[in-house]
């Protein structure tokens, strides 16, 4: 190993507008090693790639390749130092076979000879290495998802890289398909390779990383071994909710603690013990609303209905045979982590993602295939990723537009709820705190009285104060009538709020229940950090 | 100075008349991102029909204008209905080719229907002209511009204050959003179109009344709108109308001083020297830009 590391970055950072996408990130990646790197949505993780291989322009900050200075260099440049790169969405020159789109990056790569049957030989030797030789004069279009990603591979190993970076280059792959994959890792891993892996699937980063680096809200949250990461608190409030970490320690203080007294008493019944300290801080946390008029007649009645469904875009199948079911006035959080295919789901019942196989009931209805307006009609709200409020109209015009399928004009209910925005009625959406336009977006979403509305990410780029907030609004939103299915990153206020959960793993339901036991469950903490 | 000042109100009376041709124009491509090549075959349509209006039933153009405007306004649906909106998630080249296609079948069938013969709309009014200080202000002109600006801003009004303008700004916001608010994305879509070609006829009427008209000046009208909504402001409908006198002052200037090939030269270069200082247009982008993915 040489003393001069691979890859180094000093202070690097690029601000969009006022977003600090990376700040201040300083890393030093020593030949041979494979780091992976990880972080919730928006981490920052694909800008953090595209600062190191010239994509995009630092604002502050350098990039040393080999010690030598890169910062700011186009990208053919960087690639010419012998680092190479995979994309996110695949992209290869379509109107080339897969043997000339990987000949092309020996041809330009820092040993092209410029002589073309070279190129096409060696392009063939590399299509083998990843396992795809004898699809070497098919067109890329007609690959799979799978042997895309490895046309991916052996572009980038077209270039001979000594420093290679994957970008998600498991996302969208079925579980069978990611382990022939990190053994492709673990191949150029052993021949020396250094490897920096972006991902979100766990088990690969586990299976393939000597070290781990986090990053949360653009900066270096932290950087280690693999297990020790994962288990570290910090991390685990970055993935699960600022509440998680500290929840779980107590709880399993508060085990212990039983498990003494168990010990002590030589009695029987630790089960009931055991989950006993969380079901009292639930209550406490969440007092049952006004009681719920006709509770019980409706309570049983499965008013959504989700039968074995899949679905997904194009090529890539994101749901795998998800059942799920929603009863009248029920509060059902949906949790994950990145790339589950939560949004996908909630897409996939408004319509706006066709459903491939299974069906979809409501209110007893067929609503498999319908149409967006048609579902919309039926009494499905769908508060979608990104609130998407309409820009440059006002909070009022806004709220009108939600009710304009029934000519619902009426704001005061929805002004009780969020007593905010009586205040900024006549105000323009785009100006307003990300808490105020997600409770606006939410208002919107019931102007239309639906008796189900869905709510995608509500505290993405909120703060735990508003968060709070609003999903205390949740349970009243329920009483009245409609109710609430959730998306949330923060698993510790989901599972609060919620009555019952579902836990998503790569497009499939891993978990579901009770949300009270969810979220006294470790296997949660499992599924979006790989360990427990 | 009078030749001057003649030429002044000369362009800002035709520039009226002109931002009511554009303003469709502009809408259609603001709301849904199609670029409607066909948009001049149905100014020249709605010219076509209120001379004929005239010539057989006698009906005054500035009240036959009504007429053409329900004419086309169907036409106009049923064509985004069920030709345009087929392909409107395709890429912009699809949509360019389609409209393209149907300017073709438009402008060819008027000079089946119609003959290529240059025509106007005559009245026995439009002529006389009122006589300021050595000015003369065709009643005409006068007229259509009036109409013209008037109509233009009754439209502004009407996409900010009702129902249907709401569905229209929302659906061009965002689109995804608003069919999640359940209005049709594809109604409105036709909607638009439809009163998007019903402007075009009108303006085609009000310019047989001021001038000649024949099938081939479809795009020419085409490549007048095109200019005037990205010198206002892509689908700003304001937008169209300053891009639209901007363009009759400088067409009458250019007039006035240069010779009659050099006009079009200096509306251009005036459109180039726009977009260099602001890319987005005079008045600004509308705020609604066409968000299309679900």
């Amino acid at each position: 190993m040489s003393a001069v590391p691979v890859l180094e970055t000093r202070g690097l950072g690029i601000r969009f507008g006022g977003l600090k996408a990376v700040d201040d990130v300083s890393l030093s990646v020593p030949e041979g090693l494979t780091l992976g790197v990880i972080g919730p949505n928006g981490a920052g993780k694909s800008t953090f790639i595209n600062l190191v291989t010239g994509h995009l322009k630092p604002t502050s900050g350098s990039v040393l390749v080999d010690g030598k200075d890169v910062t700011g260099a186009k990208p053919w440049v960087i690639a010419q130092s012998r680092v190479a790169r995979t994309f996110q969405i695949v992209k290869p020159f379509r109107g080339m076979t897969v043997r000339e789109n990987v000949a092309v990056g020996v041809l330009y790569g820092p040993d092209g000879t410029g002589r073309m049957s070279t190129a096409l030989k060696q392009a063939d030797e590399i299509l083998g290495e990843v396992g795809i030789a004898d699809l070497g004069d098919r067109p890329p279009g007609e690959l799979s998802v799978a042997d895309a990603r490895r046309l991916e591979f052996a572009k980038a190993l077209a270039l001979k890289p000594r420093l290679l970076l994957l970008d998600e280059v498991m996302a969208g792959l079925r579980p069978g398909e990611i382990e022939p994959s990190l053994q492709l890792i673990r191949d150029l891993k052993a021949r020396g390779m250094t490897i920096i892996v972006v991902e979100h699937v766990m088990k690969a980063i586990l299976a393939v990383s000597d070290q781990v680096l986090v990053l949360n809200a653009g900066q270096r949250l932290m950087l280690g071994p693999p297990r020790e990461v994962l288990s570290d608190p910090q991390v685990i409030e970055a993935y699960l909710g600022h509440k998680y970490a500290t929840r779980q320690a107590q709880q399993s203080e508060a085990a212990a603690a039983a498990e003494a007294a168990e010990a002590a008493e030589a009695a029987a019944g630790e089960a009931a013990t055991a989950s006993a300290p969380h079901c009292h801080q639930r209550e406490a946390r969440n007092p049952t609303p006004t009681p719920r008029p006709a509770l019980s007649m409706r309570r049983w009645h499965q008013m959504l209905e989700v039968k074995n469904v899949s679905a997904g875009y194009g090529r890539v199948q994101v749901l795998w045979d998800v059942d799920l079911t929603v009863a009248a006035n029920e509060i059902v959080a949906l949790v994950g982590p990145n790339g589950a295919g939560k949004t996908t789901l909630l897409r996939a019942l408004s319509g706006m993602v066709p459903i491939r196989e299974g069906s979809v009931s409501f209110l007893g209805q067929d609503i498999t295939g319908r149409s967006i307006e048609r579902i919309v009609d039926l009494g499905i709200s769908h508060v979608p990723e990104g609130r998407r409020l309409f820009p440059g109209l006002s909070v009022k015009d806004n709220l009108r537009l939600g009710g304009w399928r029934n000519r619902n004009a009426d704001l005061d209910r929805v002004i009780e709820l969020f007593p905010k925005l009586g205040d900024r009625l006549s105000q323009v959406t785009g100006s307003m705190s990300g808490g105020e336009q997600q409770m606006c977006a939410i208002a919107r979403g019931l102007m239309g009285k639906p008796d189900l509305i869905m709510i995608d990410e509500l505290s993405l780029g909120l703060a735990p104060v508003v968060v709070e907030e609003i999903i205390g609004r949740l349970a009243d939103i329920a009483a009245s009538g409609t109710a609430v299915l959730l998306v949330e990153q923060d698993v510790d206020a989901a599972l609060t709020v919620a009555e019952r959960a579902y836990v998503m793993e790569t497009g499939r339901v891993v978990m579901s229940g009770n949300a009270g036991e969810l979220l006294a469950d470790p296997r949660i903490q499992q599924s979006y950090l790989g360990i427990a | 100075m009078t030749g001057f000042l003649q030429a002044t109100i000369y362009g800002l009376l035709q520039g009226g008349l002109l931002a009511l041709v554009a303003v469709g124009f502009s809408l259609v491509w603001g709301v849904m991102n199609v670029v409607n090549l066909s948009h001049g075959a149905f100014v020249v349509l709605g010219a076509y029909l209120g001379w004929q209006l005239n010539s057989s039933l006698g009906l005054d153009p500035f009240l036959g204008m009504i007429v053409v405007a329900l004419i086309l306004f169907c036409i106009g649906y049923a064509v985004q209905r069920f030709l345009i909106n087929l392909v409107v998630n395709g890429p912009i080249f699809i949509t360019l080719l389609l409209t393209f296609g149907l300017e073709l079948l438009l402008v060819q069938g008027m000079n089946i229907v119609f003959t290529a013969n240059y025509q106007s709309i005559t009245t026995s009014y439009a002529g006389n002209a009122i006589v300021l200080g050595g000015i003369q202000v065709p009643l005409g002109r006068l007229l259509a511009f009036l109409l013209a600006v008037g109509i233009t801003v009754a439209l502004v009004k009407v996409m900010a204050n009702t129902r249907v303008g709401m569905s229209i700004m929302a659906t061009g916001m965002d689109r995804g959003a608003a069919r999640l608010m359940g209005i049709r994305a594809r109604h409105v879509y036709a909607l638009t179109f439809g009163i998007a070609t019903a402007l075009a006829g009108m303006a085609g009427t009000m310019v047989g009344t001021v001038g000649t008209f024949n099938p081939a000046a479809a795009g020419g009208f085409t490549l007048l709108s095109f200019v005037i909504a990205v010198l206002g402001g892509l689908g700003n409908m304001y937008g169209a109308m300053v891009g639209g006198l901007l363009m009759g002052l400088v067409q009458a200037w250019g007039g006035y001083y240069l010779s009659g090939t050099w006009v079009n030269a200096l509306a251009f270069l005036v459109l180039v020297i726009v977009l260099m200082f602001r890319p987005s247009g005079l008045v600004g982008k509308a705020f609604y830009s066409a968000r299309l993915e679900v």
